[in-house]
Formats: C-alpha cells, structure tokens, sequence
C-alpha cells in the first residue's frame, strides 16, 4: 500500500511533520529508499491518520508533495 | 587571563555548549543521508538547530536558515550568488575584509562598488550617503550591522527600506550584532541576514550562516552531494540543500543550537545592556587618560554595540595588547582586525587600535583590572 508521503529532502519531511502536528495529525519521518521511492532515495511522513488530509495541509502551506511511496517495511525474516 | 577578544570568539563557551558538542559526537552521524537510528538523530538535531535559529531571527520557514562554515563563507554566498557581470554594490565605509575582499574578487568580472561613508551618530547623513552611492546598475546593498572596530551602529532597518524603493536587494552581515542586538526578519526590508556562530551567538568556531527573507535564490557557490535528488546531476533548488553540499559540521551545529538557547535563556536585551555599561564604564575611565586616545563618543545602546577602540600614545596597538598579555594576562585584539576600511575611515590604518568586547561572563572587575593596567602602560 502507497503510504508514505515522498518529500523533497529531510529538512522539509520535518517541517511537514511538525505541521501535521500543529493539525493534531501525527507523523513519523521515514527514509525512502530509491526502489521504493520514485527513482530516488528521499524521506517521507508516515501519517498516523487522513492521508489526503494530511496532503492537503501540506499543499496549502507551500510543502510539495512528490506522490506517494509503499510504507510497508521489508521483510527481514 | 581576562578575556575581552570576544569580538574575535567568544570565550569561555558556555558549559551547555560544550555538552551539546559532546552529544552530537556521541549520539550523531551523518544527518539527512541514511535511515539507521543514529542518521536519524542527526537529522532532527540538524533540524532542531534550524528551527531554533529561524524563530531567534523572527523567520517563518526553518528552510530559509543555511547553515555555513562561518559569516565570511556566507557573505561570499550571497554576493556572488546574486550579482552579475555589470552589476553595482553600495558598501559602507564600515564594511568587513569579508564584503572588501569577494567584492574586489568580482571587479573580474566587471562588478563594482561604491564605498558610502557612515556618519558616526547621524543617521540622516549616512542615508544621504548611502542614497548618493546607489546607480542606475545598483543591484545589491551590503551594509554590516556594527563596526567590528569602533561598535558603530548602522540604522540598517532605514538603510534596507530605502534601497528596496529603489528595488535593490539588502544584505546585513550581523557577526557583530547576533546575540547582542534582538534582529527580527518579519517585515524587514534586509533580504539576506549573514551572521557569525561563534560570536555573540555562543556556539563553537566553525558556524555561522545566513537566512534569505526574500524570493530571490541566490546561485549556489558549491555543488555536490546533499542526500536529496541524487538521481539528478544538478544541484537541487530546494532549501536549505542547494547551499549545503557535503557532509555538514553537526557537533558544531548542535553546539550553535545550544549557544543560541544559552543566549534566549540570558535575555539578549538583558546581555546587551551589561555589556554596554561594562563598555560605558571602560570608556569613562579611560578618557581620563591623557596618554589613551578613542575614537568615538561615549557608547549607548541606541548608536553603539559593546565594542571598544583605543590607542596609547607613542605606542604601537600590536605592542599593548603584547604588554597586555604577557605582563597583564589580558587578552584584546590589535591591528587592523580584518576591517581595512574602517580604520581607513578613522585615520588608524597606520597604528591599528587595540579593541576590547566583553561578553556575558566579563565582570566590572575585568574591566577595572583593563584600564588599571592601561593606566601604567606608558
């Protein structure tokens, strides 16, 4: 499932989730490596709520959002 | 020894300082790269000392805070990331080696300059000064926000709101002045705010940078990697990556976050005021030194920031601040202080001047062991 919110960089994917929080919308900053990501490595939110809410808010606020990445984590077994 | 160099670097650092370096070495790797824990921490802590810097310059957006190896680094940032072939810059008769020098660099490129004079305590005459100097080229104003020599105040806040009628972009280089004067960005009129890390700011030498309060980007002085973008071969727009290539200084990021809580935490206009009497108090005894000479009039908060120029008589500045330390155990700066044009504004470029700046740890009885010591330098 495509959960993560891809961001540009590690400054904004925190700027975004301290947003989220001033939105009671909380958030997890995650690493986005390049196969998972959009052909590059990132960082994004997992949000712990309405991800379309969520984007919003960021859009609003001037933070791009560059699509959505799967959130799943890899299987270490 | 009695330190009064701290308009070099402050010293000692504050022991929370000194903690926070300790902790980013020991609890810290390479921020906004990898996704293991200690990456991690770096980067919240990386961002923590953005935040930090940003709400202490009154500046919406973290992002906009770049952090640089020193002020000189982040001087030479904006002034060669926003002028071009053809362009004009207004400097005043104050400025740092740190504007002169990238400045004198760019006449290469057909950039030039125009040196307006400050008029120590009359603000109407600096600006038809600096008014004079602007061009039909004039692209940048670069105005420093106190003399690193003589503690002159420059209304710069007046200066930057008349050069953005003009539509003229406005640098301040504040070394001098972070952590000692309060600087507020909402609503400003200065576009590009340089300042030191190490200074009043209280944070370990090493750190510095600058926060863009306008639209305009400046071009980027170094490329390379920045843990972003990496499928693409140019440098990424985004901020705060496009100016900070390569691996950042994290322990002394993290010691410049707690410098500038150590500083919040102090009261800025509570330290601003102290350090102005502590230099008030220098001033009043040392004018009544026949054998001492000064160079501006007794200090106020309004025209002045806490630093102290002076000479002695038949004496060489380089040679009292040598008495000073090895007879005295005091130390002060001599020379020219890498501030050609000020001294060349004062009629010192020949004698230097000894300067003295206190900080939050000098004490009254620094101060009186300073001019006790001056008194018998003859």
């Amino acid at each position: 499932m495509d959960n993560l919110l891809q961001l540009s960089s590690v400054t904004e994917a925190m700027r975004a989730r301290d947003l989220l929080k001033k939105h009671r919308i909380r958030a997890l900053v995650k690493r986005i490596p390049a196969s998972k990501g959009r052909g590059a490595c990132s960082y994004g939110l997992k949000i712990y709520g309405d991800y379309n809410k969520a984007e919003g808010i960021l859009l609003q606020n001037g933070i791009m959002v560059h699509g959505r990445a799967p959130g799943e984590e890899y299987d270490l077994s | 020894m009695i330190y009064l160099d701290n308009g070099a670097t402050t010293y000692p650092k504050p022991r929370s300082v000194i903690n926070a370096v300790n902790n980013a070495f020991v609890n810290g790797a390479n921020p906004g790269r990898g996704g293991h824990n200690l990456a991690m921490r770096a980067s919240e802590l990386m961002y923590s000392a953005r935040s930090t810097a940003a709400e202490f310059f009154g500046c919406d957006d973290p992002s906009r805070v770049i952090f640089t190896l020193n002020c000189t680094t982040a001087l030479n940032t904006v002034i060669k990331g926003v002028l071009k072939e053809g362009d004009h810059v207004v400097i005043s008769s104050y400025e740092h080696n740190a504007v002169l020098r990238p400045l004198e660099k760019l006449k290469e490129r057909d950039i030039s300059y125009t040196v307006a004079r400050v008029a120590d305590g009359d603000d109407e005459q600096t600006l038809m000064n600096f008014r004079s100097a602007i061009q039909s080229n004039t692209k940048l104003l670069v105005c420093t926000h106190a003399s690193n020599v003589f503690g002159v105040r420059l209304p710069v806040e007046r200066l930057c709101a008349l050069f953005r009628e003009y539509g003229i972009l406005t640098c301040v280089d504040s070394a001098q002045t972070a952590g000692i004067v309060p600087i507020d960005l909402k609503g400003s009129a200065i576009n590009y705010l340089c300042f030191a890390g190490h200074k009043g700011l209280y944070g370990p030498m090493g750190t510095g940078g600058f926060v863009i309060n306008c639209g305009r980007i400046p071009d980027s002085l170094t490329e390379g990697g920045t843990g972003s973008n990496s499928e693409q071969s140019a440098q990424p727009p985004i901020l705060p990556d496009k100016f900070e290539s390569g691996t950042p200084n994290l322990a002394g990021i993290a010691g410049l976050k707690s410098g500038i809580d150590f500083v919040n935490s102090n009261g800025i206009d509570k330290t601003g005021e102290r350090e102005m009497q502590l230099i008030r108090n220098a001033y009043k005894a040392l004018e009544k030194f026949p054998h001492v000479k000064l160079y501006t009039e007794l200090p106020d908060s309004e025209k002045n920031v806490p630093v102290l120029s002076f000479n002695i008589d038949g004496r060489d500045s380089e040679e009292v601040s040598e008495i000073l330390n090895k007879r005295y155990n005091i130390a002060v700066r001599a020379g020219l202080h890498c501030a050609m044009l000020a001294h060349k504004s004062k009629n010192t470029l020949n004698t230097g001047t000894v300067r003295i700046v206190p900080s939050v740890f000098s004490t009254e009885n620094d101060i009186m062991r300073l001019c006790s010591a001056v008194y018998n330098i003859k």
